[in-house]
């Protein structure tokens, strides 16, 4: 006989679980999502306590603000990982006695329908590694120090004894080849 | 900032790899002008990066502590006549900077949320109310559209078991339930609520039994007028 603990096989129904409160329901994301979670953590923080912290409060986030939460299939994990992210970045400049980052260009830069959705699962994570790969090394370089050791470009230049111009200009050419070879993977 | 600065700043702006002072004048910049809607793809290509780490295993340990963490979450709230608050959690550990980079972090967290749930805040109107009483001070940001309020104060005090911060609406001289706030420690506390501030006058933080009154039954210890 079944009992009465609901299994959860699929995105939609993990998040109609969780705005019904089900433990269950954040075992099941966890469960989907708690390996890349915790991977992009430790990438960042390179400590694998802090990794823990960062990851649990993102699931407790997302597990406290379920009943608000209107999301697409397929963009929770995108979010989870952009909370695991951010709360990294924060921690790991806390850290170093730097100011946090702020975010706050993302509603100024989204017109509705008008970016495409990179971030979620639908993209092969594999062509993103490729793509990224096929950068010359010092533009790869630079976005990896910026993205995942959260320095800001002019903190990128300082670490790396370049002018700020060059790195801005690195940073740029970068980003604009990988948008040009995720668009062709799309 | 102008134009070409702003094309200049590009892969930074993607990657958000720009000083808060540096993105205020993007943000500037952007919100007039319609010429660089290349950025919003730029943007999306840095999201993708989020799945560029490897997967690791995490310890066992971390899903037991999370799974007991949320259960012991997991019941009704004791008072479902009052809207729940719910504590922007990651941003408790920013304490040590100044208040303005938390209400910054605080709103604009809380705005990176929205992105995720409406896609466009192009018309989010952002309101800042400063709070200040003879205790505790602090600030009130609100997100018209939204209909959303953030607040962060600092200076309340812990209250003996049994008793909780309850906000109120004042209309017309008449109070109306907002929520509780629990101060667990000493230092700011951030909340967010949903509410609509429409025809509110003041808002009023006062001292009540667990779970909440029906109307306020202390005087205020603090008290916003908006």
């Amino acid at each position: 006989m079944a009992g009465e603990r609901k299994t959860y096989g699929d995105e939609e129904s993990i998040l109609l679980g969780l705005r019904e409160r089900d433990p269950a329901a954040l075992e099941a994301l966890y469960d989907r999502y708690a390996r890349r979670a915790f991977g992009l953590a430790f990438k960042v923080l390179g400590d694998g306590v802090a990794a823990e912290d960062a990851v649990q409060e993102a699931f407790l986030t997302v597990w406290r603000q379920a009943a608000r939460l209107d999301l697409a299939r397929g963009r929770v994990g995108a979010l989870l990982l952009t909370v695991v992210y951010r709360r990294a970045i924060d921690l790991l400049r806390e850290r170093r006695g730097q100011l946090p980052l702020t975010d706050n260009t993302a509603d100024v830069l989204s017109r509705p329908g008008g970016e495409p959705d990179w971030a979620s699962l639908s993209v092969d994570r594999q062509a993103v590694r490729r793509a990224l790969d096929s950068l010359p090394a010092e533009q790869r370089e630079a976005i990896e120090m910026a993205f995942f050791q959260g320095l800001t470009h002019v903190e990128v230049a300082e670490a790396l004894g370049l002018p700020v111009g060059t790195v801005k200009s690195r940073l740029r050419l970068g980003m604009e080849k990988l948008r040009s070879l995720l668009k062709e993977v799309e | 900032m102008d134009c070409q600065e702003i094309e200049e700043l590009a892969g930074a702006i993607a990657l958000n790899a720009l000083s808060p002072e540096e993105m205020a004048l993007v943000r500037e910049h952007l919100a007039s002008c319609e010429a660089h809607p290349h950025l919003a793809e730029l943007r999306a290509a840095g999201h993708a990066l989020l799945w560029m780490a490897p997967e690791m295993e995490p310890p066992p340990r971390l899903r037991d502590r999370l799974l007991a963490a949320a259960r012991s979450e997991a019941p009704a709230r004791p008072a479902p006549s009052l809207p729940r608050w719910g504590v922007v959690s990651w941003l408790r550990a920013v304490t040590p900077y100044r208040l303005a980079a938390v209400l910054a972090v605080v709103a604009l967290a809380l705005l990176g949320w929205n992105i995720y749930l409406q896609r466009s805040l192009a018309s989010e109107d952002v309101s800042v109310f400063v709070i200040s009483g003879e205790r505790a001070h602090g600030q009130l940001i609100y997100l018209s559209r939204s209909r959303t309020a953030v607040m962060v104060v600092e200076g309340l005090q812990p209250l003996p078991a049994g008793m909780a911060y309850q906000v109120w609406a004042m209309r017309d001289g008449q109070p109306t339930s907002v929520g509780l706030l629990h101060v667990q420690e000493p230092g700011p506390v951030t909340a967010a609520m949903e509410m609509d501030i429409a025809g509110v006058q003041e808002l009023a933080v006062t001292v009540e039994p667990e779970g909440g009154s029906t109307s306020p039954t202390s005087p205020p210890v603090l008290r916003l007028q908006l």
